[in-house]
């Protein structure tokens, strides 16, 4: 396993007979590490789809390379060991959930023998066991769908998951239990590559994150670096209570933790950090305070600040392992 | 089961070229084109399972036996004809059922890219003059046929009938008749003014006009080969029989 | 040649009320009419190209235009076998149907008295298994060319333009014109007449190159054409 390397990839649409060229990738070079939660952010129309097309084999890149395990991507090896979960979902709808899994575990190239078990097992796995094996898709909800989607791109245990907006359209029980076999997955080893606007989800699961905007890779971001960086926490205390402390207390405290007060407005305030060991002494200082701190977070996550961040010299960052 | 001890791991590109199937399809549609050309020059014979005889004697034989004489007008690019001769004379229980039906059973066959069975050379037969005669047949039939579309008058076509009757058509009466007919419709025709009749309508008249004065003159010289202006523009084909 | 595909078509087929009562009609009412008019023969079945057009519409092109191509495409299966697999379901397919369309007809001709030969039998079931092939190839070519059911638009219209050629040829006395659009129909439902095949002597190769020639042409088109497809969204 030598995991996904990209290099200088391009692909240009034409878009309608006009021939208007749309260039939805310029020059993307990266690598993901076997075994990495890799996550994909951006704005809409961005490339991420034609991304991942390309990293599937879809679609053929005018320039550049891509191999997966050293091997082209359309290639059958790399097809066995793959799992794909594509954003719009169409499945076969006169078949059953049973029918349909045992079709692409069959198509995968798994052994028969094991194939009712296997089935009942990832049908378990995503949720929908019991009566739902037996529906008809047409008759899923859009729920079941996805679920159903992201069972049939967990057979075989593929060395590289594909999931494009794997939680769209699913109930919150749904996008928890997502999240919880991703993480599986990742801990597993297997390579999971994750292109998602839940940008929480993405960094729960994710090693690291591309952002990319109009066509090219702005940044590539460390997930677990994220707690090196500085931020806005927002602090709320226990509202009613008589408020102990003052602007000027909380911004004394503030400073003895090395961070900084904004401002103060009824039963919030906001600091600046420098890092999560930063936050980690404030809200110390403040509980030793006494002031009654009810709930602390971040106002926006790294993350979002990618998006709304319009100058790309402007967002932090960090070189990564293995990029060239 | 680990991936990695997947039985028969395949190898290839999922958009591997069919490079057999192509090569094969190549082959055989070259195959295909020269056969093809090799069939037009030399056209595969079908199984004509009908016993034609040649055309002397036909009638002799009809009065005898009391029965039809079938003659098989046929040509090359006819493709009824070649559809009867597939399905009809190739068939072995429908052949002989045509031979037993008839007293005599000829065919004639126009050789030649474009000849139309209309155009009848009796010269080229080579057949005895009692048997050319009926083969005339059909100028005749087809004089008669724009004879009685031409005529306006119905006196004109009484006369006609008259002629009929008197069978003296042989005598070149009839093709005479004709002309002079031919003669007054013109005139006619160029006393009336022109937009009372539509101009297509008159140029379909004329046509159908040029064709009775060639065969008019035609009939007059029965020894001549029926010229290029009869409506086709290449020579009239040798019909040869079978 | 993919057997899950195969049989998955199969399922898919067979279980669409639409194209099953379409297929019972056009099966049907043949056979019926050989119950009233035995003399005719076998001959009343007629050919293929309505059960193949029922079974085949959209192989290709529908699950393009769907979107379940790309989730299959996701797996290692061959495009080529995926191709070949549709090709060969609809033409067993086909070949089922008709053989029993056969079998039920031979069985109502012997009732009334007029039982076709088994050298007849054959002949017609061997004719209509080469229709049926014939026609699913074209068929597939169709169908890779256009999404959706329009394939079949695209096979009527080249009938269409192919019967217009043929009759400007005529008028025209182009022979060549009228032998190339009569080659051109004759590709559009290919087959053999194996009676006069069988009839003709010497054996006559040119119908069997024609036939062998139009299938394998169709065939490696039409995986050509799937094989450059980018199947994504994104590029639509």
């Amino acid at each position: 396993m030598t995991g996904i390397r990209v290099e200088g990839l391009s692909k240009t649409y034409r878009r309608g007979l006009a021939g208007e060229r749309v260039r939805a990738l310029v020059d993307v070079t990266l690598t993901i590490a076997p075994g990495e939660a890799f996550g994909i952010i951006g704005p809409n129309g961005a490339g991420k789809t034609t991304f991942l097309g390309c990293l599937l084999g879809f679609l053929r890149p005018d320039a550049g390379r891509i191999t997966i395990d050293g091997r082209a991507p359309d290639d059958l090896a790399v097809r066995a060991a793959t799992g794909y979960l594509p954003e719009r979902l169409v499945l076969d709808r006169w078949m059953t959930g049973d029918e349909f899994l045992a079709y692409h575990h069959a198509l995968a190239r798994l052994p028969a023998a094991s194939r009712r078990a296997e089935v009942e097992a990832a049908l378990e796995r995503v949720g929908l066991a019991g009566e739902a094996g037996g529906r008809a898709i047409r008759r899923y909800s859009r729920g079941m769908l996805q679920r159903l989607g992201l069972a049939q791109a967990m057979l075989g245990r593929p060395r590289y998951l594909f999931l494009d907006e794997p939680a769209s359209g699913v109930d919150p029980a749904g996008v928890v239990l997502f999240r919880r076999l991703l993480s599986e997955l990742a801990h597993r080893g297997v390579t999971v590559i994750l292109n998602s606007h839940q940008l929480d989800q993405v960094e729960r699961v994710c090693d690291r994150v591309a952002f990319v905007k109009a066509g090219r890779v702005e940044a590539i971001e460390t997930v677990a670096a994220g707690a090196a960086h500085a931020r806005v926490l927002r602090v709320r205390v226990v509202v009613g209570a008589s408020l102990p402390v003052t602007y000027e207390r909380l911004t004394a405290l503030a400073g003895e933790a090395g961070a900084a007060l904004l401002d103060l407005n009824g039963a919030e305030a906001r600091f600046t950090v420098a890092d999560d060991a930063g936050a980690a002494r404030l809200l110390e200082a403040l509980i030793r305070a006494g002031v009654p701190v009810a709930e602390a977070t971040p106002e926006e996550s790294r993350l979002e600040r990618l998006f709304l961040d319009s100058s790309p010299a402007g967002s932090p960052t960090e070189p990564t392992p293995g990029t060239t | 089961m680990p991936p990695d001890e997947a039985p028969a791991t395949p190898t290839g590109s999922t958009r591997a070229r069919p490079i057999g199937l192509l090569i094969a399809a190549l082959v055989l549609l070259v195959a295909r084109i020269l056969l093809g050309l090799y069939e037009e020059r030399h056209p595969p014979r079908l199984p004509d399972l009908v016993g034609w005889q040649p055309i002397e004697g036909a009638e002799a034989r009809a009065f005898a036996q009391h029965r039809a004489v079938l003659y098989d007008f046929t040509a090359e690019w006819c493709a009824p004809c070649q559809m009867m001769q597939r399905e009809v004379f190739a068939d072995l229980p429908s052949a002989r059922e045509i031979e037993r039906e008839h007293a005599h059973v000829s065919s004639l066959r126009a050789v030649g890219a474009k000849a139309h069975p209309r155009a009848l050379d009796a010269q080229a037969l080579e057949v005895p003059d009692r048997d050319r005669h009926r083969l005339e047949l059909g100028v005749e039939a087809r004089a008669r046929q724009i004879a009685r579309a031409l005529a306006v008058d119905f006196r004109e076509e009484r006369r006609l009938a008259a002629l009929e009757e008197t069978d003296a058509w042989t005598g070149g009466a009839l093709e005479r008749a004709i002309a002079d007919l031919e003669a007054q419709r013109l005139q006619r025709l160029t006393e009336l003014p022109q937009r009372v009749r539509g101009r297509k309508a008159l140029q379909k008249e004329r046509g159908v006009e040029r064709h009775a004065i060639d065969l008019a003159q035609a009939a007059d010289q029965p020894r001549e080969r029926l010229s290029r202006e009869f409506a086709f523009p290449q020579a009239a084909p040798p019909w040869r029989r079978v | 040649m993919n057997v899950t595909l195969i049989t998955t078509l199969w399922r898919q087929r067979f279980t669409s009320a639409v194209r099953m009562a379409l297929m019972a009609m056009l099966c049907g009412f043949p056979v019926l009419a050989l119950a009233f008019v035995p003399g005719a023969g076998l001959s009343l079945l007629g050919n293929a190209q309505g059960l193949m057009l029922t079974l085949g519409a959209g192989m290709i092109g529908q699950d393009v235009s769907s979107g379940v191509l790309q989730l299959l495409c996701a797996r290692p299966v061959k495009r080529s076998d995926y191709v070949l697999s549709r090709w060969l379901g609809v033409a067993l397919a086909g070949t089922a149907i008709s053989l029993l369309q056969l079998a039920i007809g031979a069985a109502l001709l012997t009732a009334r008295g007029a039982a076709p030969s088994a050298q007849q039998i054959v002949l017609f079931g061997a004719g209509r298994l080469l229709e049926c092939g014939g026609i699913a190839a074209v068929l597939a070519l169709c169908s890779s060319l256009i999404g959706g059911f329009g394939d079949l638009a695209l096979y009527l219209l080249a009938s269409l333009g192919a019967g217009i050629l043929q009759m400007a040829g005529q008028v025209k006395h182009w022979l060549w014109l009228d032998r190339f659009a009569a080659e051109l129909l004759g590709s559009l439902t290919p087959g053999i007449d194996l009676q006069r095949l069988v009839a003709a002597s010497p054996m006559p190769w040119f119908p069997i190159v024609s036939y062998a020639s139009t299938v394998t042409l169709c065939l490696a088109l039409a995986i050509v054409m799937v094989n450059r497809k980018e199947l994504s969204y994104a590029s639509g």
